[in-house]
């Protein structure tokens, strides 16, 4: 089976790097780290991830704001995005993440398999 | 209630002259045209016991007794009787005496000899008057005090609500790089060196209580967003056991569940109330060290008066006496050292009010504790 592309957005530098070792470690996923949400769609065509981490709050450009520019882009329109965001809790998604108004957010912070769970679950959904 | 100079006085006449006392007697007796009850003592041992077993308007009490004397005579009164009109009845006229007792408690006073059967009457009846209108003012003051509390105590947690929003997503990024990193050097370790995993367990096991406390604080900022619905509180009930199974069967713990079949439907926020529900077992658990004890859930319809009850019983060590008042206040907790916030039943009591219902705990006279949560029944 070959990896998948996951792509990260989210201005936390510390946090992205050890999410990125955390998911390469699994050996499913190749991840790219971008930590500037205005490079988000560059980088995401450059990359063309099969999937993108997209975190709500950040400087400069909040993730909501991201998640329309990439899917106003043609070419990015139907890789899945999933928020994993600290500003909502487990109980309001449920522990294995949820949809809040048709997008998959996961609560920050959440259990590593809890995560692979839901990058498998929008991968799937994909084909 | 209009008040009139003939309406009779329940009257205390306090004086160790015999001379003053009955002829004080025979005035008040004859203003309220013989209708007062009068009672007289001629020290103050004797004016606290007539009001140990009397109930009194007013009191016109001599400053000197044999066994008082001056203003303490005042504080004394005043003290077994805070709801009783003085009238001070001096020998010799002082102005700043005068002045002083009424700055005591006194509503008036008197000079022997300077005053007729009609001064003395009105002196009388307006004190109770004051009295009256003191009390009223003292009344107010406390709701006063009461709602501007009230009004602060929002304030505060409305503050604090804000705040923990804002300082949640500051925190938990930080937590989750801490829990990743730790995750992955987790799974890297190669040695089998014991402390270092221990070392590592504990960094895992810190994060999670920071976690834990930020989430409390989340749950306490969205306290006011209520979904509410037609629902029925037994499927909370056996949804809100569901969520702690783990924690039930970790510790052994026996559920015994009592719920009324017949139980009408309640208007609430079914998360809410799951959360009220986890709360008040999370405690019982807690209280109870020892493996294999029993928990009750039972749900009672008490339609006589429109409610619907949920209890849980545990057979903890019950709440101490000292903390049984403090129990909902914000930020108390007796689990601190093991990441307790205290906010967990604080929240519960805010969530109880706006589903207009209430939650008590109380200690069982068996042992244990009981939590009580009292519902309306929908109509």
């Amino acid at each position: 089976m070959s990896t998948k592309r996951i792509l990260v957005i989210d201005d936390e530098k510390g946090f992205t790097a050890m999410l990125k070792l955390n998911l390469e470690s699994t050996g499913k996923y190749e991840v790219l780290v971008e930590n500037d949400a205005c490079n988000a769609v560059a980088t995401a065509l450059s990359f063309m991830p099969h999937l993108i981490l997209l975190d709500i709050i950040m400087p400069n450009m909040e993730g909501p704001d991201v998640a329309i520019a990439l899917q106003e882009n043609p070419l990015l329109e139907d890789i899945p995005v999933v928020f994993l965001t600290a500003t909502i809790r487990s109980s309001e998604v449920g522990d294995q993440g949820g949809r809040i108004g048709g997008h998959f957010f996961v609560a920050k912070p959440s259990s590593l398999p809890i995560l692979v769970h839901s990058i498998e679950e929008n991968l799937v959904m994909l084909n | 209630m209009e008040a009139k100079l003939t309406d009779p006085l329940r009257t205390l006449i306090v004086e160790d002259n015999q001379v003053d006392q009955t002829m004080l007697a025979a005035m008040v007796t004859e203003a309220s045209r013989g209708l007062s009850f009068v009672q007289t003592a001629d020290t103050l041992q004797g004016a606290l016991n007539l009001l140990h077993s009397y109930e009194f308007d007013v009191i016109i009490l001599d400053l000197n007794l044999p066994d008082s004397q001056g203003y303490e005579t005042i504080r004394d009164i005043n003290k077994a009787a805070p709801k009783l009109a003085i009238v001070v009845n001096t020998g010799s006229y002082e102005e700043d005496i005068g002045i002083q007792t009424l700055r005591i408690g006194a509503q008036d006073f008197l000079i022997k000899g300077k005053y007729n059967g009609y001064t003395l009457n009105k002196t009388l009846h307006y004190a109770v008057e004051r009295k009256r209108m003191e009390l009223e003012l003292i009344l107010l003051y406390q709701e006063v005090k009461e709602s501007q509390n009230q009004i602060v105590q929002m304030e505060k947690m409305k503050m604090v609500g804000t705040l923990a929003s804002g300082v949640a997503h500051e925190v938990r990024n930080p937590l989750a790089t801490v829990l990743y990193g730790v995750n992955y050097l987790y799974n890297r370790l190669e040695s089998d060196d014991k402390s270092i995993k221990n070392v590592m367990d504990t960094i895992r096991e810190s994060a999670e209580k920071a976690n834990n406390i930020i989430t409390d604080l989340l749950d306490f900022s969205h306290i006011d967003q209520l979904n509410k619905t037609e629902v029925n509180l037994n499927e909370i009930v056996e949804k809100s056991l569901s969520l702690i199974h783990h924690n039930i069967q970790e510790k052994n713990i026996l559920i015994v569940k009592e719920l009324d079949k017949q139980l009408p439907t309640v208007i609430a926020d079914t998360n809410r109330i799951v959360q009220v529900l986890v709360n008040l077992l999370m405690n019982a658990i807690h209280a109870m060290p020892n493996k294999g004890s029993k928990i009750i859930i039972r749900s009672v319809n008490k339609s006589s008066n429109n409610a619907t009850i949920i209890e849980i019983d545990d057979e903890g060590q019950g709440i101490d006496e000292e903390h049984i008042n403090k129990i909902f206040d914000p930020f108390f907790t007796t689990r601190r050292a093991n990441g307790g916030v205290g906010l967990g039943l604080f929240v519960c009591q805010n969530i109880m009010k706006l589903h207009d219902g209430t939650v008590f705990l109380k200690n069982r006279p068996e042992g244990g504790a009981r939590a009580t949560l009292t519902f309306k029944t929908s109509q």
